[in-house]
């Protein structure tokens, strides 16, 4: 087996060759790959290709609510884990900048894109 | 956030719905930051990387097009789950960016059509439409109530939500496919061209992925019912593409196959069987009743005496002479094709094969407008199987060593 059919073998993929291997290589650390450089290439693989690694979780699911269990220490818990996420700090910025939206019945009666988006804006702010 | 939620949202949810329930989800913003990768990516394969830090707006490649980000594909599975039984209305979602709140009612509620005109854009709008299915208007008059719903509603609708439990399984199981989605979809590994990493198409499988999908959720929540048609056709052609690209199917070969009413229905309910599920074994009716009523619909709109029979449909071959017997669910796929064709307008004589006229010259072109609802099914096989419907396989998880 050749170096290339190695790597290949254990989930390395090549990007590119030239000028921009690396400015590949230093980025695709810092966006979670194992980075392989070999003389002609730069090899990535996903930190969870690796056998026994956990893949990430992109949405995760919190405590379901109902009437008789409204699971305030959980939910306490996750808004305190989700006011230290970039969105938070997105939605605060909004709620700044646009601090004269209020709900509305009158939003909810357009499925256009940009009064959708409105609506959004509005119920947001009012949210957080 | 938190005191509003428990002091004004939860109170006034279960106030009106006190044997509802909400569901929360949290998006991880790792996982999001990884698509600035592929955007990236993109325009560092076009341009140099000094002219992309000259720009000072970062590689903005389309994304004030479409962000293409984990959010968006949340919120659209969200809102598609939230009309996927039309007319019934199971559940509502909203929050914050990032964090999504699932309101689930206990009874759903059912939509009702607006009475029209809605503004004056719809009065004028209904000058515009064309291609809607035909309806029997003295049969609604003298009070056949089946017929004046389908007149009203215009799409599939279903006689019963489904039960309470089952969406909440399948709420829990689109999450699921979702995650391994938005990993596979984020990782540009899974996109090789020549032997490399194609950023380009990485992010163009980003992109037209999450146009499917809102183009499904338009298709199933439009109230301009030639639209959904359309926008059923432009779902069609986008798996179409999918599947070209990663299967090597041939061209508009997988867009025939979906409006098949044979092979097609074959395909989608095999698919969706195998979900361990009792949503989709239920939608499974829903599936049949749709390509039933494409099929019968097809069959009906040919007006030419003595050319429909048990073995098929005559269509003249291409120098207009004799003709061939097609299948009803070949013929169906290839009519609704050439339907799809007429977009860019409806000129025969550019076409070696004269296939537009060949096809349209037979029906009057009264296509159930319920084929808007088929786009979900699709999406769902997606989702089931990317890998048996596209083509779609990326590297393995935990599998390397």
């Amino acid at each position: 087996m050749t170096d290339v059919e190695a790597l290949r073998a254990r989930g390395f993929r090549p990007v590119v060759t030239g000028e921009k291997r690396d400015f590949f290589a230093s980025r695709a650390e810092t966006y979670g790959y194992e980075v392989v450089q070999t003389a002609e290439k730069v090899w990535i693989r996903k930190m969870f290709r690796r056998r026994g690694a956990t893949p990430p979780i992109s949405i995760v699911r919190g405590p379901r609510i109902t009437i008789g269990d409204r699971r305030e220490g959980e939910i306490g818990q996750f808004s305190e884990r989700y006011a230290r996420t970039k969105y938070a700090e997105g939605q605060r910025g909004l709620s700044q900048r646009f601090p004269v939206y209020s709900l509305s019945g009158l939003a909810g009666d357009s499925s256009e894109p940009y009064r959708a988006f409105d609506a959004v804006v509005r119920i947001l702010s009012r949210f957080c | 956030m938190l005191t509003v939620l428990q002091q004004e949202v939860l109170p006034a949810f279960f106030s009106a719905d006190p044997e509802g329930s909400v569901e929360v989800l949290a998006l991880d913003e790792s996982v999001d930051r990884h698509f600035g990768f592929l955007r990236g990516g993109y325009a560092v394969q076009h341009y140099a990387i000094a002219e992309i830090q000259q720009g000072r707006r970062g590689a903005a490649t389309l994304r004030a097009w479409d962000t293409a980000v984990p959010s968006d594909y949340l919120d659209v599975l969200l809102s598609i789950l939230q009309v996927a039984t039309y007319p019934h209305i199971p559940l509502f979602h909203g929050g914050p960016f990032g964090l999504d709140f699932v309101f689930l009612f206990s009874r759903p509620v059912e939509h009702v059509p607006s009475q029209f005109p809605k503004s004056w854009l719809d009065w004028a709008r209904s000058d515009a439409d064309f291609g809607r299915e035909a309806h029997n208007l003295n049969a609604v008059l003298f009070g056949d109530s089946v017929e004046a719903a389908r007149l009203e509603r215009r799409r599939y609708v279903w006689t019963a939500p489904l039960p309470r439990d089952a969406l909440s399984e399948l709420l829990g199981w689109i999450i699921d496919r979702l995650n391994v989605l938005l990993l596979e979809v984020a990782d540009p590994a899974n996109s090789e061209t020549d032997g490399c990493i194609d950023f380009t198409c990485a992010l163009e499988l980003n992109l037209s992925l999450i146009r499917l999908m809102r183009r499904v959720l338009h298709a199933m929540a439009t109230e301009e019912a030639p639209a959904g048609k359309f926008l059923a056709f432009e779902v069609g052609d986008i798996i179409d593409q999918l599947s070209r690209q990663l299967l090597k199917t041939e061209e508009t070969a997988v867009f025939k196959l979906l409006f098949n009413p044979v092979a097609g229905r074959e395909l989608i309910k095999k698919l969706l069987g195998a979900v361990p599920l009792r949503a989709p074994q239920i939608m499974l009716s829903a599936v049949d009743a749709i390509y039933d009523d494409l099929q019968a619909g097809v069959g009906e709109s040919i007006w030419v005496p003595g050319k429909v029979s048990e073995a098929g449909v005559r269509v003249k071959r291409s120098d207009l002479q004799g003709e061939r017997v097609e299948e009803i669910g070949e013929f169906t796929g290839t009519l609704l094709r050439v339907l799809r064709n007429t977009h860019h307008g409806y000129f025969t004589r550019g076409d070696s094969r004269a296939r537009p006229s060949r096809y349209l010259a037979l029906t009057t072109g009264n296509i159930p407008d319920s084929i808007s609802s088929l786009p979900f099914f699709w999406l769902l096989a997606l989702l089931a199987d990317p890998a048996a419907f596209v083509g779609w396989s990326p590297l393995p998880l935990s599998a390397f060593d």
